[in-house]
């Protein structure tokens, strides 16, 4: 019986040779692409999940609103919360902190830039990293220690013990390596790779001015990340709970510019973040230490992406078999004349159907092991696939596959196994008038599914166009970035420096900044106009050398750019907090000006007044500022936020970046000699370099790289669609063959009948396109509106999806059409 | 109006080669109501769809109204076709996704005729056949006596000046297939050339002319005076 069913399987496989490559190799396709996207999928989900105990574990989220900006969320917080979580909020067990700065890093003639992380000495008692060398009690007890990975351990020290050498932090720094950990697994949010406890003499936070840093009280700094763990059975929402009555009694909103009385917890919140749950935390894009973090609209994206993928495979399957259906009506009849019963015909049935599934899930797998390190390469993650050690997604697709087997053979099984065996084998003909509509509707949900995500496809990568190609009033491009101008050793030599830079052939412009654009980084003030003392406008601030605007191509839209040579125009502030004179010149930018309710040139000589002690905890400090010009707006984040109202104040003492602008006609070289330039005159220090189109990019890399992926499924999804419309073609055309002889024979001509096939699938292809239509655009609106500066959502995206499914379709099936139309008629009447 | 020289028509598969007609003249005039008979193979339907033009014969003349069409191509046959010969077959081949109406109208679908008119003729042609309240039905629906006078209806709607009935009563009972037969013999006194295979010696006393077939040969040609 079995061997029965096999045999007439494995045959109809062989005979429709056509109809099986369809159903195998769409549904490959389909269960592969499904199969990557579970493990992209599963490995966004397993972000901090091994940690131990990360259900107890906490990471502290603060949100600032001020007045006149979106909120603006992090996932770093202010320093002194962790002691105050500690010691005021019941329930909190511990808690600890870590930092990140860049130094140089240097054992014997080793010597590189790196991140290395200020963390308190608890911090491997919470976040329990597992430790090669040392004790996670004591490693970090000591000032002036080190833990290093393994990787940062093989890179200095090679086969070494790294335990109990000496290296050197930018240059002057000497600290103890007293433990190894192991390499931070890449489902990490944390990457981390060299920690020293807080208040070493190498903290730049901490250590300079030890506790009287301004820094170390300040609740509007943030420049640490804080975790906590909660007691056994502690209820977070009862911690949260604490929280507003916390930040109330810690911040004084006079102290940051708010009007007296106001709620500091309308100002800013603290939240509590599920360790586990960190990497879709809203706040990460703004944390230390961390990895760029994954959003849930991305995982439900290619979830549903898989979904509809395996849908349209499974229509394919089920399409294709009811179309069949006929020619085995003949077999099926046979069958019941001899005794079959209808239970029988239906497992016959459906196992045919799995048997297929599960042959594509064989093609399936092999093409995954074909495509997985080119695809974990493409989306910059470590994915990997073992059989037996990740059961759970093997056991997932395994399903997929046997129920999109199950589901395609369930309606012709049923069906065929119904026929009457009498009426089928007297007329040969199997009354197939029913499923015709129901497959109609299928190609319908395809093909819906398919155009709707063409549309999005397309806009969301002439989006990301837009963005590259937005006027984004800088120049970026041939902008040379050189960091690291602001350390001691250093800003003695600037004036030197810029000289030998400028002597440079090719250089056009040098000038320093304290912030580069497109870092992430940003610094706020807030400033008052004289006439509305009341009303404090949160101004972001950049440090700047008056060469900037010329650097990066910024034009002076009214009154003057600063100037070297005048007093006027130089803060002499020598560090944070400093004491200013009153009158020191400003530039605005066109938001900044808009927003004081002045025209460019109206701003020209008015007068503001900024709180220069913001940040302290000191008294409010006011010193009048004087508008010399105005600048054009210029972005400096990524296009999702729009120009931020910005001042631009010149002083040489905190200067971090020199953009070197260049013609482009050798970058390159330029590159060699800028190194060189800066090898000469601080050798001790390895040279920096970046480039601000690069740092641009960056920003966009992850919705480039999703949308390329959303590109690439949605296109996979339409082959498959299309795939299964190729052969549904070939069977309408068999089954329509009587009826084009008979056309042909009253006169119909070859035009005449493609015409016809041609309709009646342009019907199918235009219905989808009013479903797929509303969906996309309802989609679309919501996902453009998180930009700025976006692109309208023209109805020729719509137009070109519909059309181009429909073009798609037409090639699909002209083939068949043409060779049926083709044929002499006496052909297509002979078999009736 | 038809003349054919030394017809002939083989298939050929890859192994062996078969004559359906050989060395076939025959002679039909305007008006003719000629039955062609034979055992079943010995080219009957071959030789109709030949002179159907839904076959092309593979060497010999044949003319048509003064044309010699025997190497047209599928084009310029389907030309031929529309301008002036209807169908009629044994299994009538209706369009089951097409009601009554929609089928007879298809053979004026592709002639360049007015909606108006178009409706109207079929109508008239429905009326004629007696099939006009079943317009709307689909063709399963009817009997088949009634499916063949819809075919008929078909053939004639786009008054050609032959029509070829391919074992028109095959398929019916003797009452509907006598009915079948008074109907092609009404449309031949109305000056309609008609020529149909049958293998009822009873429905070809109709024609005044029957051709014998037999392996592809013309065996024997009888004359008889009109019924």
């Amino acid at each position: 019986m079995l061997q029965n069913y096999v045999t007439v399987a494995l045959r109809n496989l062989a005979k429709h040779k056509l109809y099986s490559f369809i159903n195998i190799a769409g549904l490959a396709v389909a269960l592969a692409s499904a199969l990557l996207i579970m493990l992209f999928v599963r490995d966004e989900l397993s972000f901090d999940k091994q940690m131990p105990d990360h259900e107890r574990l906490y990471r502290a989220e603060a949100t600032f609103a001020p007045p006149g900006r979106d909120p603006l969320r992090m996932g770093s917080t202010m320093f002194p919360l962790a002691g105050v979580l500690k010691s005021e909020i019941a329930g909190v067990e511990d808690a600890t902190r870590i930092g990140q700065q860049s130094s140089a890093v240097k054992y014997g003639d080793k010597l590189f830039f790196e991140e290395v992380h200020p963390a308190d000495p608890n911090f491997f008692q919470l976040l329990r990293f597992p430790l090669l060398k040392g004790d996670p009690a004591t490693v970090l007890a000591r000032p002036n220690t080190l833990v290093i990975s393994e990787r940062i351990a093989k890179k200095y020290f090679g086969d070494e013990d790294p335990v109990g050498k000496t290296v050197t932090l930018d240059e002057k720094f000497p600290l103890e390596v007293t433990g190894v950990m192991a390499d931070v697994p890449a489902n990490s949010h944390l990457d981390i790779d060299i920690l020293l406890p807080i208040g070493s003499d190498a903290d730049r936070y901490y250590a300079h001015g030890g506790a009287d840093n301004p820094g170390a009280q300040s609740w509007t700094s943030i420049n640490h990340n804080t975790y906590f763990r909660v007691a056994p059975g502690t209820s977070i929402a009862a911690v949260e709970a604490q929280f507003p009555a916390m930040v109330r009694r810690h911040v004084d909103p006079a102290a940051i510019g708010l009007p007296t009385g106001s709620d500091a917890w309308d100002l800013l919140k603290i939240s509590a973040m599920p360790y586990g749950r960190i990497h879709f935390s809203p706040n990460g894009a703004l944390a230390v230490a961390s990895r760029p973090p994954g959003d849930w609209a991305t995982v439900y994206g290619f979830t549903m992406i898989a979904a509809l993928i395996l849908l349209i495979a499974a229509i394919n399957f089920m399409n294709l078999a009811t179309a069949r259906a006929t020619q085995r009506a003949r077999e099926v009849a046979m069958r019941k004349v001899v005794g079959a019963r209808r239970r029988q015909l239906v497992i016959q049935f459906l196992g045919e159907s799995v048997l297929i599934a599960l042959c594509a899930l064989v093609l399936a797998l092999a093409l995954v092991e074909l495509l997985l390190p080119a695809f974990a390469s493409f989306v910059d993650r470590p994915i990997t696939l073992s059989y037996l050690g990740d059961w759970d997604v093997m056991l997932g697709i395994v399903l997929a596959a046997v129920v999109t087997g199950l589901l395609g053979g369930l309606y012709p099984a049923l069906i065929l196994s119904g026929f009457r065996p009498a009426t089928v084998l007297k007329s040969n003909r199997s009354g197939q008038g029913g499923s015709g509509g129901l497959r109609a509707a299928l190609v319908i949900v395809q093909f819906a599914i398919s155009i709707g995500l063409g549309i999005v496809a397309s806009v969301v990568y002439g989006q990301t166009l837009y963005a590259r190609s937005y006027d984004l009033g800088l120049h970026k491009e041939n902008r040379l970035i050189l960091t690291g101008i602001g350390r001691d050793q250093v800003t003695p030599l600037l004036d030197t420096m810029r000289t030998q830079l400028l002597a440079i052939p090719g250089v056009t412009g040098v000038a320093g900044s304290d912030i580069e654009p497109f870092s992430g980084n940003e610094n706020n003030t807030i400033m008052r106009q004289p006439e509305h003392p009341d009303e404090a406008i949160l101004v972001r601030q950049l440090v700047v050398e008056p060469e900037f605007f010329d650097a990066y191509g910024m034009k002076i839209v009214a009154g003057r750019p600063l100037s070297r040579e005048r007093g006027e125009d130089r803060s002499p502030a020598a560090k944070f907090g400093d004491d200013e004179p009153d009158n020191l010149s400003i530039v605005i930018n066109e938001a900044a000006a808009r927003r004081l309710g002045y025209t460019p040139a109206e701003a020209i000589g008015k007068v503001l007044r900024e709180d220069i002690s913001v940040g302290t905890n000191e008294g409010e400090r006011l010193r009048t500022r004087v508008i010399v010009g105005v600048v054009q707006d210029a972005h400096f984040d990524s296009l999702r936020q729009p120009v931020f109202p910005t001042r631009y104040i010149y002083n040489p003492h905190f200067l971090n970046h020199y953009v070197v602008a260049t013609d482009g006609r050798d970058t390159p070289a330029v590159v060699e000699q800028v190194r060189q330039v800066w090898d000469r005159l601080v050798p001790a220090l390895p040279a920096r370099l970046g480039f601000v189109d690069q740092n641009y990019d960056a920003l966009y890399a992850q919705d480039a790289l999703r949308g390329q992926m959303f590109g690439l499924f949605s296109g996979l999804a339409v082959l498959i669609a299309c795939l299964g419309l190729f052969g549904l073609a070939a069977f309408t055309a068999e089954r329509r063959t009587k009826e084009i002889g008979v056309r042909k024979v009253f006169g119909a001509n070859v035009g005449n009948i493609v015409a016809l096939l041609l309709w009646q699938f342009s019907k199918p292809v235009l219905i989808a396109n009013l479903i797929a239509w509303p969906v996309a655009w309802y989609y679309l609106t919501g996902w453009l509106d998180g930009f700025a500066y976006r692109i309208d959502l023209s109805p020729l995206y719509f137009i070109a999806a519909g059309l181009g499914a429909l073009v798609i379709a037409w090639l699909t099936v002209t083939m068949h059409s043409l060779r049926v139309a083709r044929a002499k008629p006496v052909l297509a009447l002979r078999y009736e | 109006m038809i003349k054919l020289n030394g017809l002939t028509k083989t298939y050929a598969t890859t192994e062996v080669e078969t004559t359906a007609l050989h060395d076939i003249n025959l002679d039909i005039g305007p008006g003719e109501f000629v039955a062609i008979m034979g055992p079943s193979g010995c080219g009957k339907s071959t030789l109709l769809n030949i002179l159907g033009m839904l076959d092309s014969p593979s060497a010999g003349e044949y003319w048509f109204n003064g044309t010699e069409v025997a190497r047209y191509s599928e084009g310029q046959l389907a030309q031929m076709r529309k301008a002036g010969i209807g169908f009629v077959f044994q299994s009538f081949n209706l369009i089951d996704e097409l009601t009554v109406f929609e089928n007879v109208e298809l053979a004026l679908l592709y002639h360049d005729i007015p909606a108006r008119d178009r409706k109207a003729r079929v109508q008239a042609a429905l009326e004629r056949m007696k099939v006009a309240h079943r317009a709307g039905h689909m063709p399963q629906q009817l009997s088949g006596g009634q499916q063949q006078r819809v075919a008929i209806a078909r053939a004639v709607v786009s008054q050609p000046i032959l029509i070829l009935a391919d074992e028109p009563t095959g398929n019916l009972d003797s009452h509907n297939g006598e009915e079948v037969m008074q109907l092609l013999t009404q449309l031949n006194e109305e000056g309609t050339t008609i020529i149909m295979v049958t293998h009822s010696h009873s429905h070809a006393q109709y024609a005044r002319r029957v051709v014998n077939l037999f392996d592809g040969r013309i065996v024997a040609e009888n004359l008889r005076a009109a019924a």
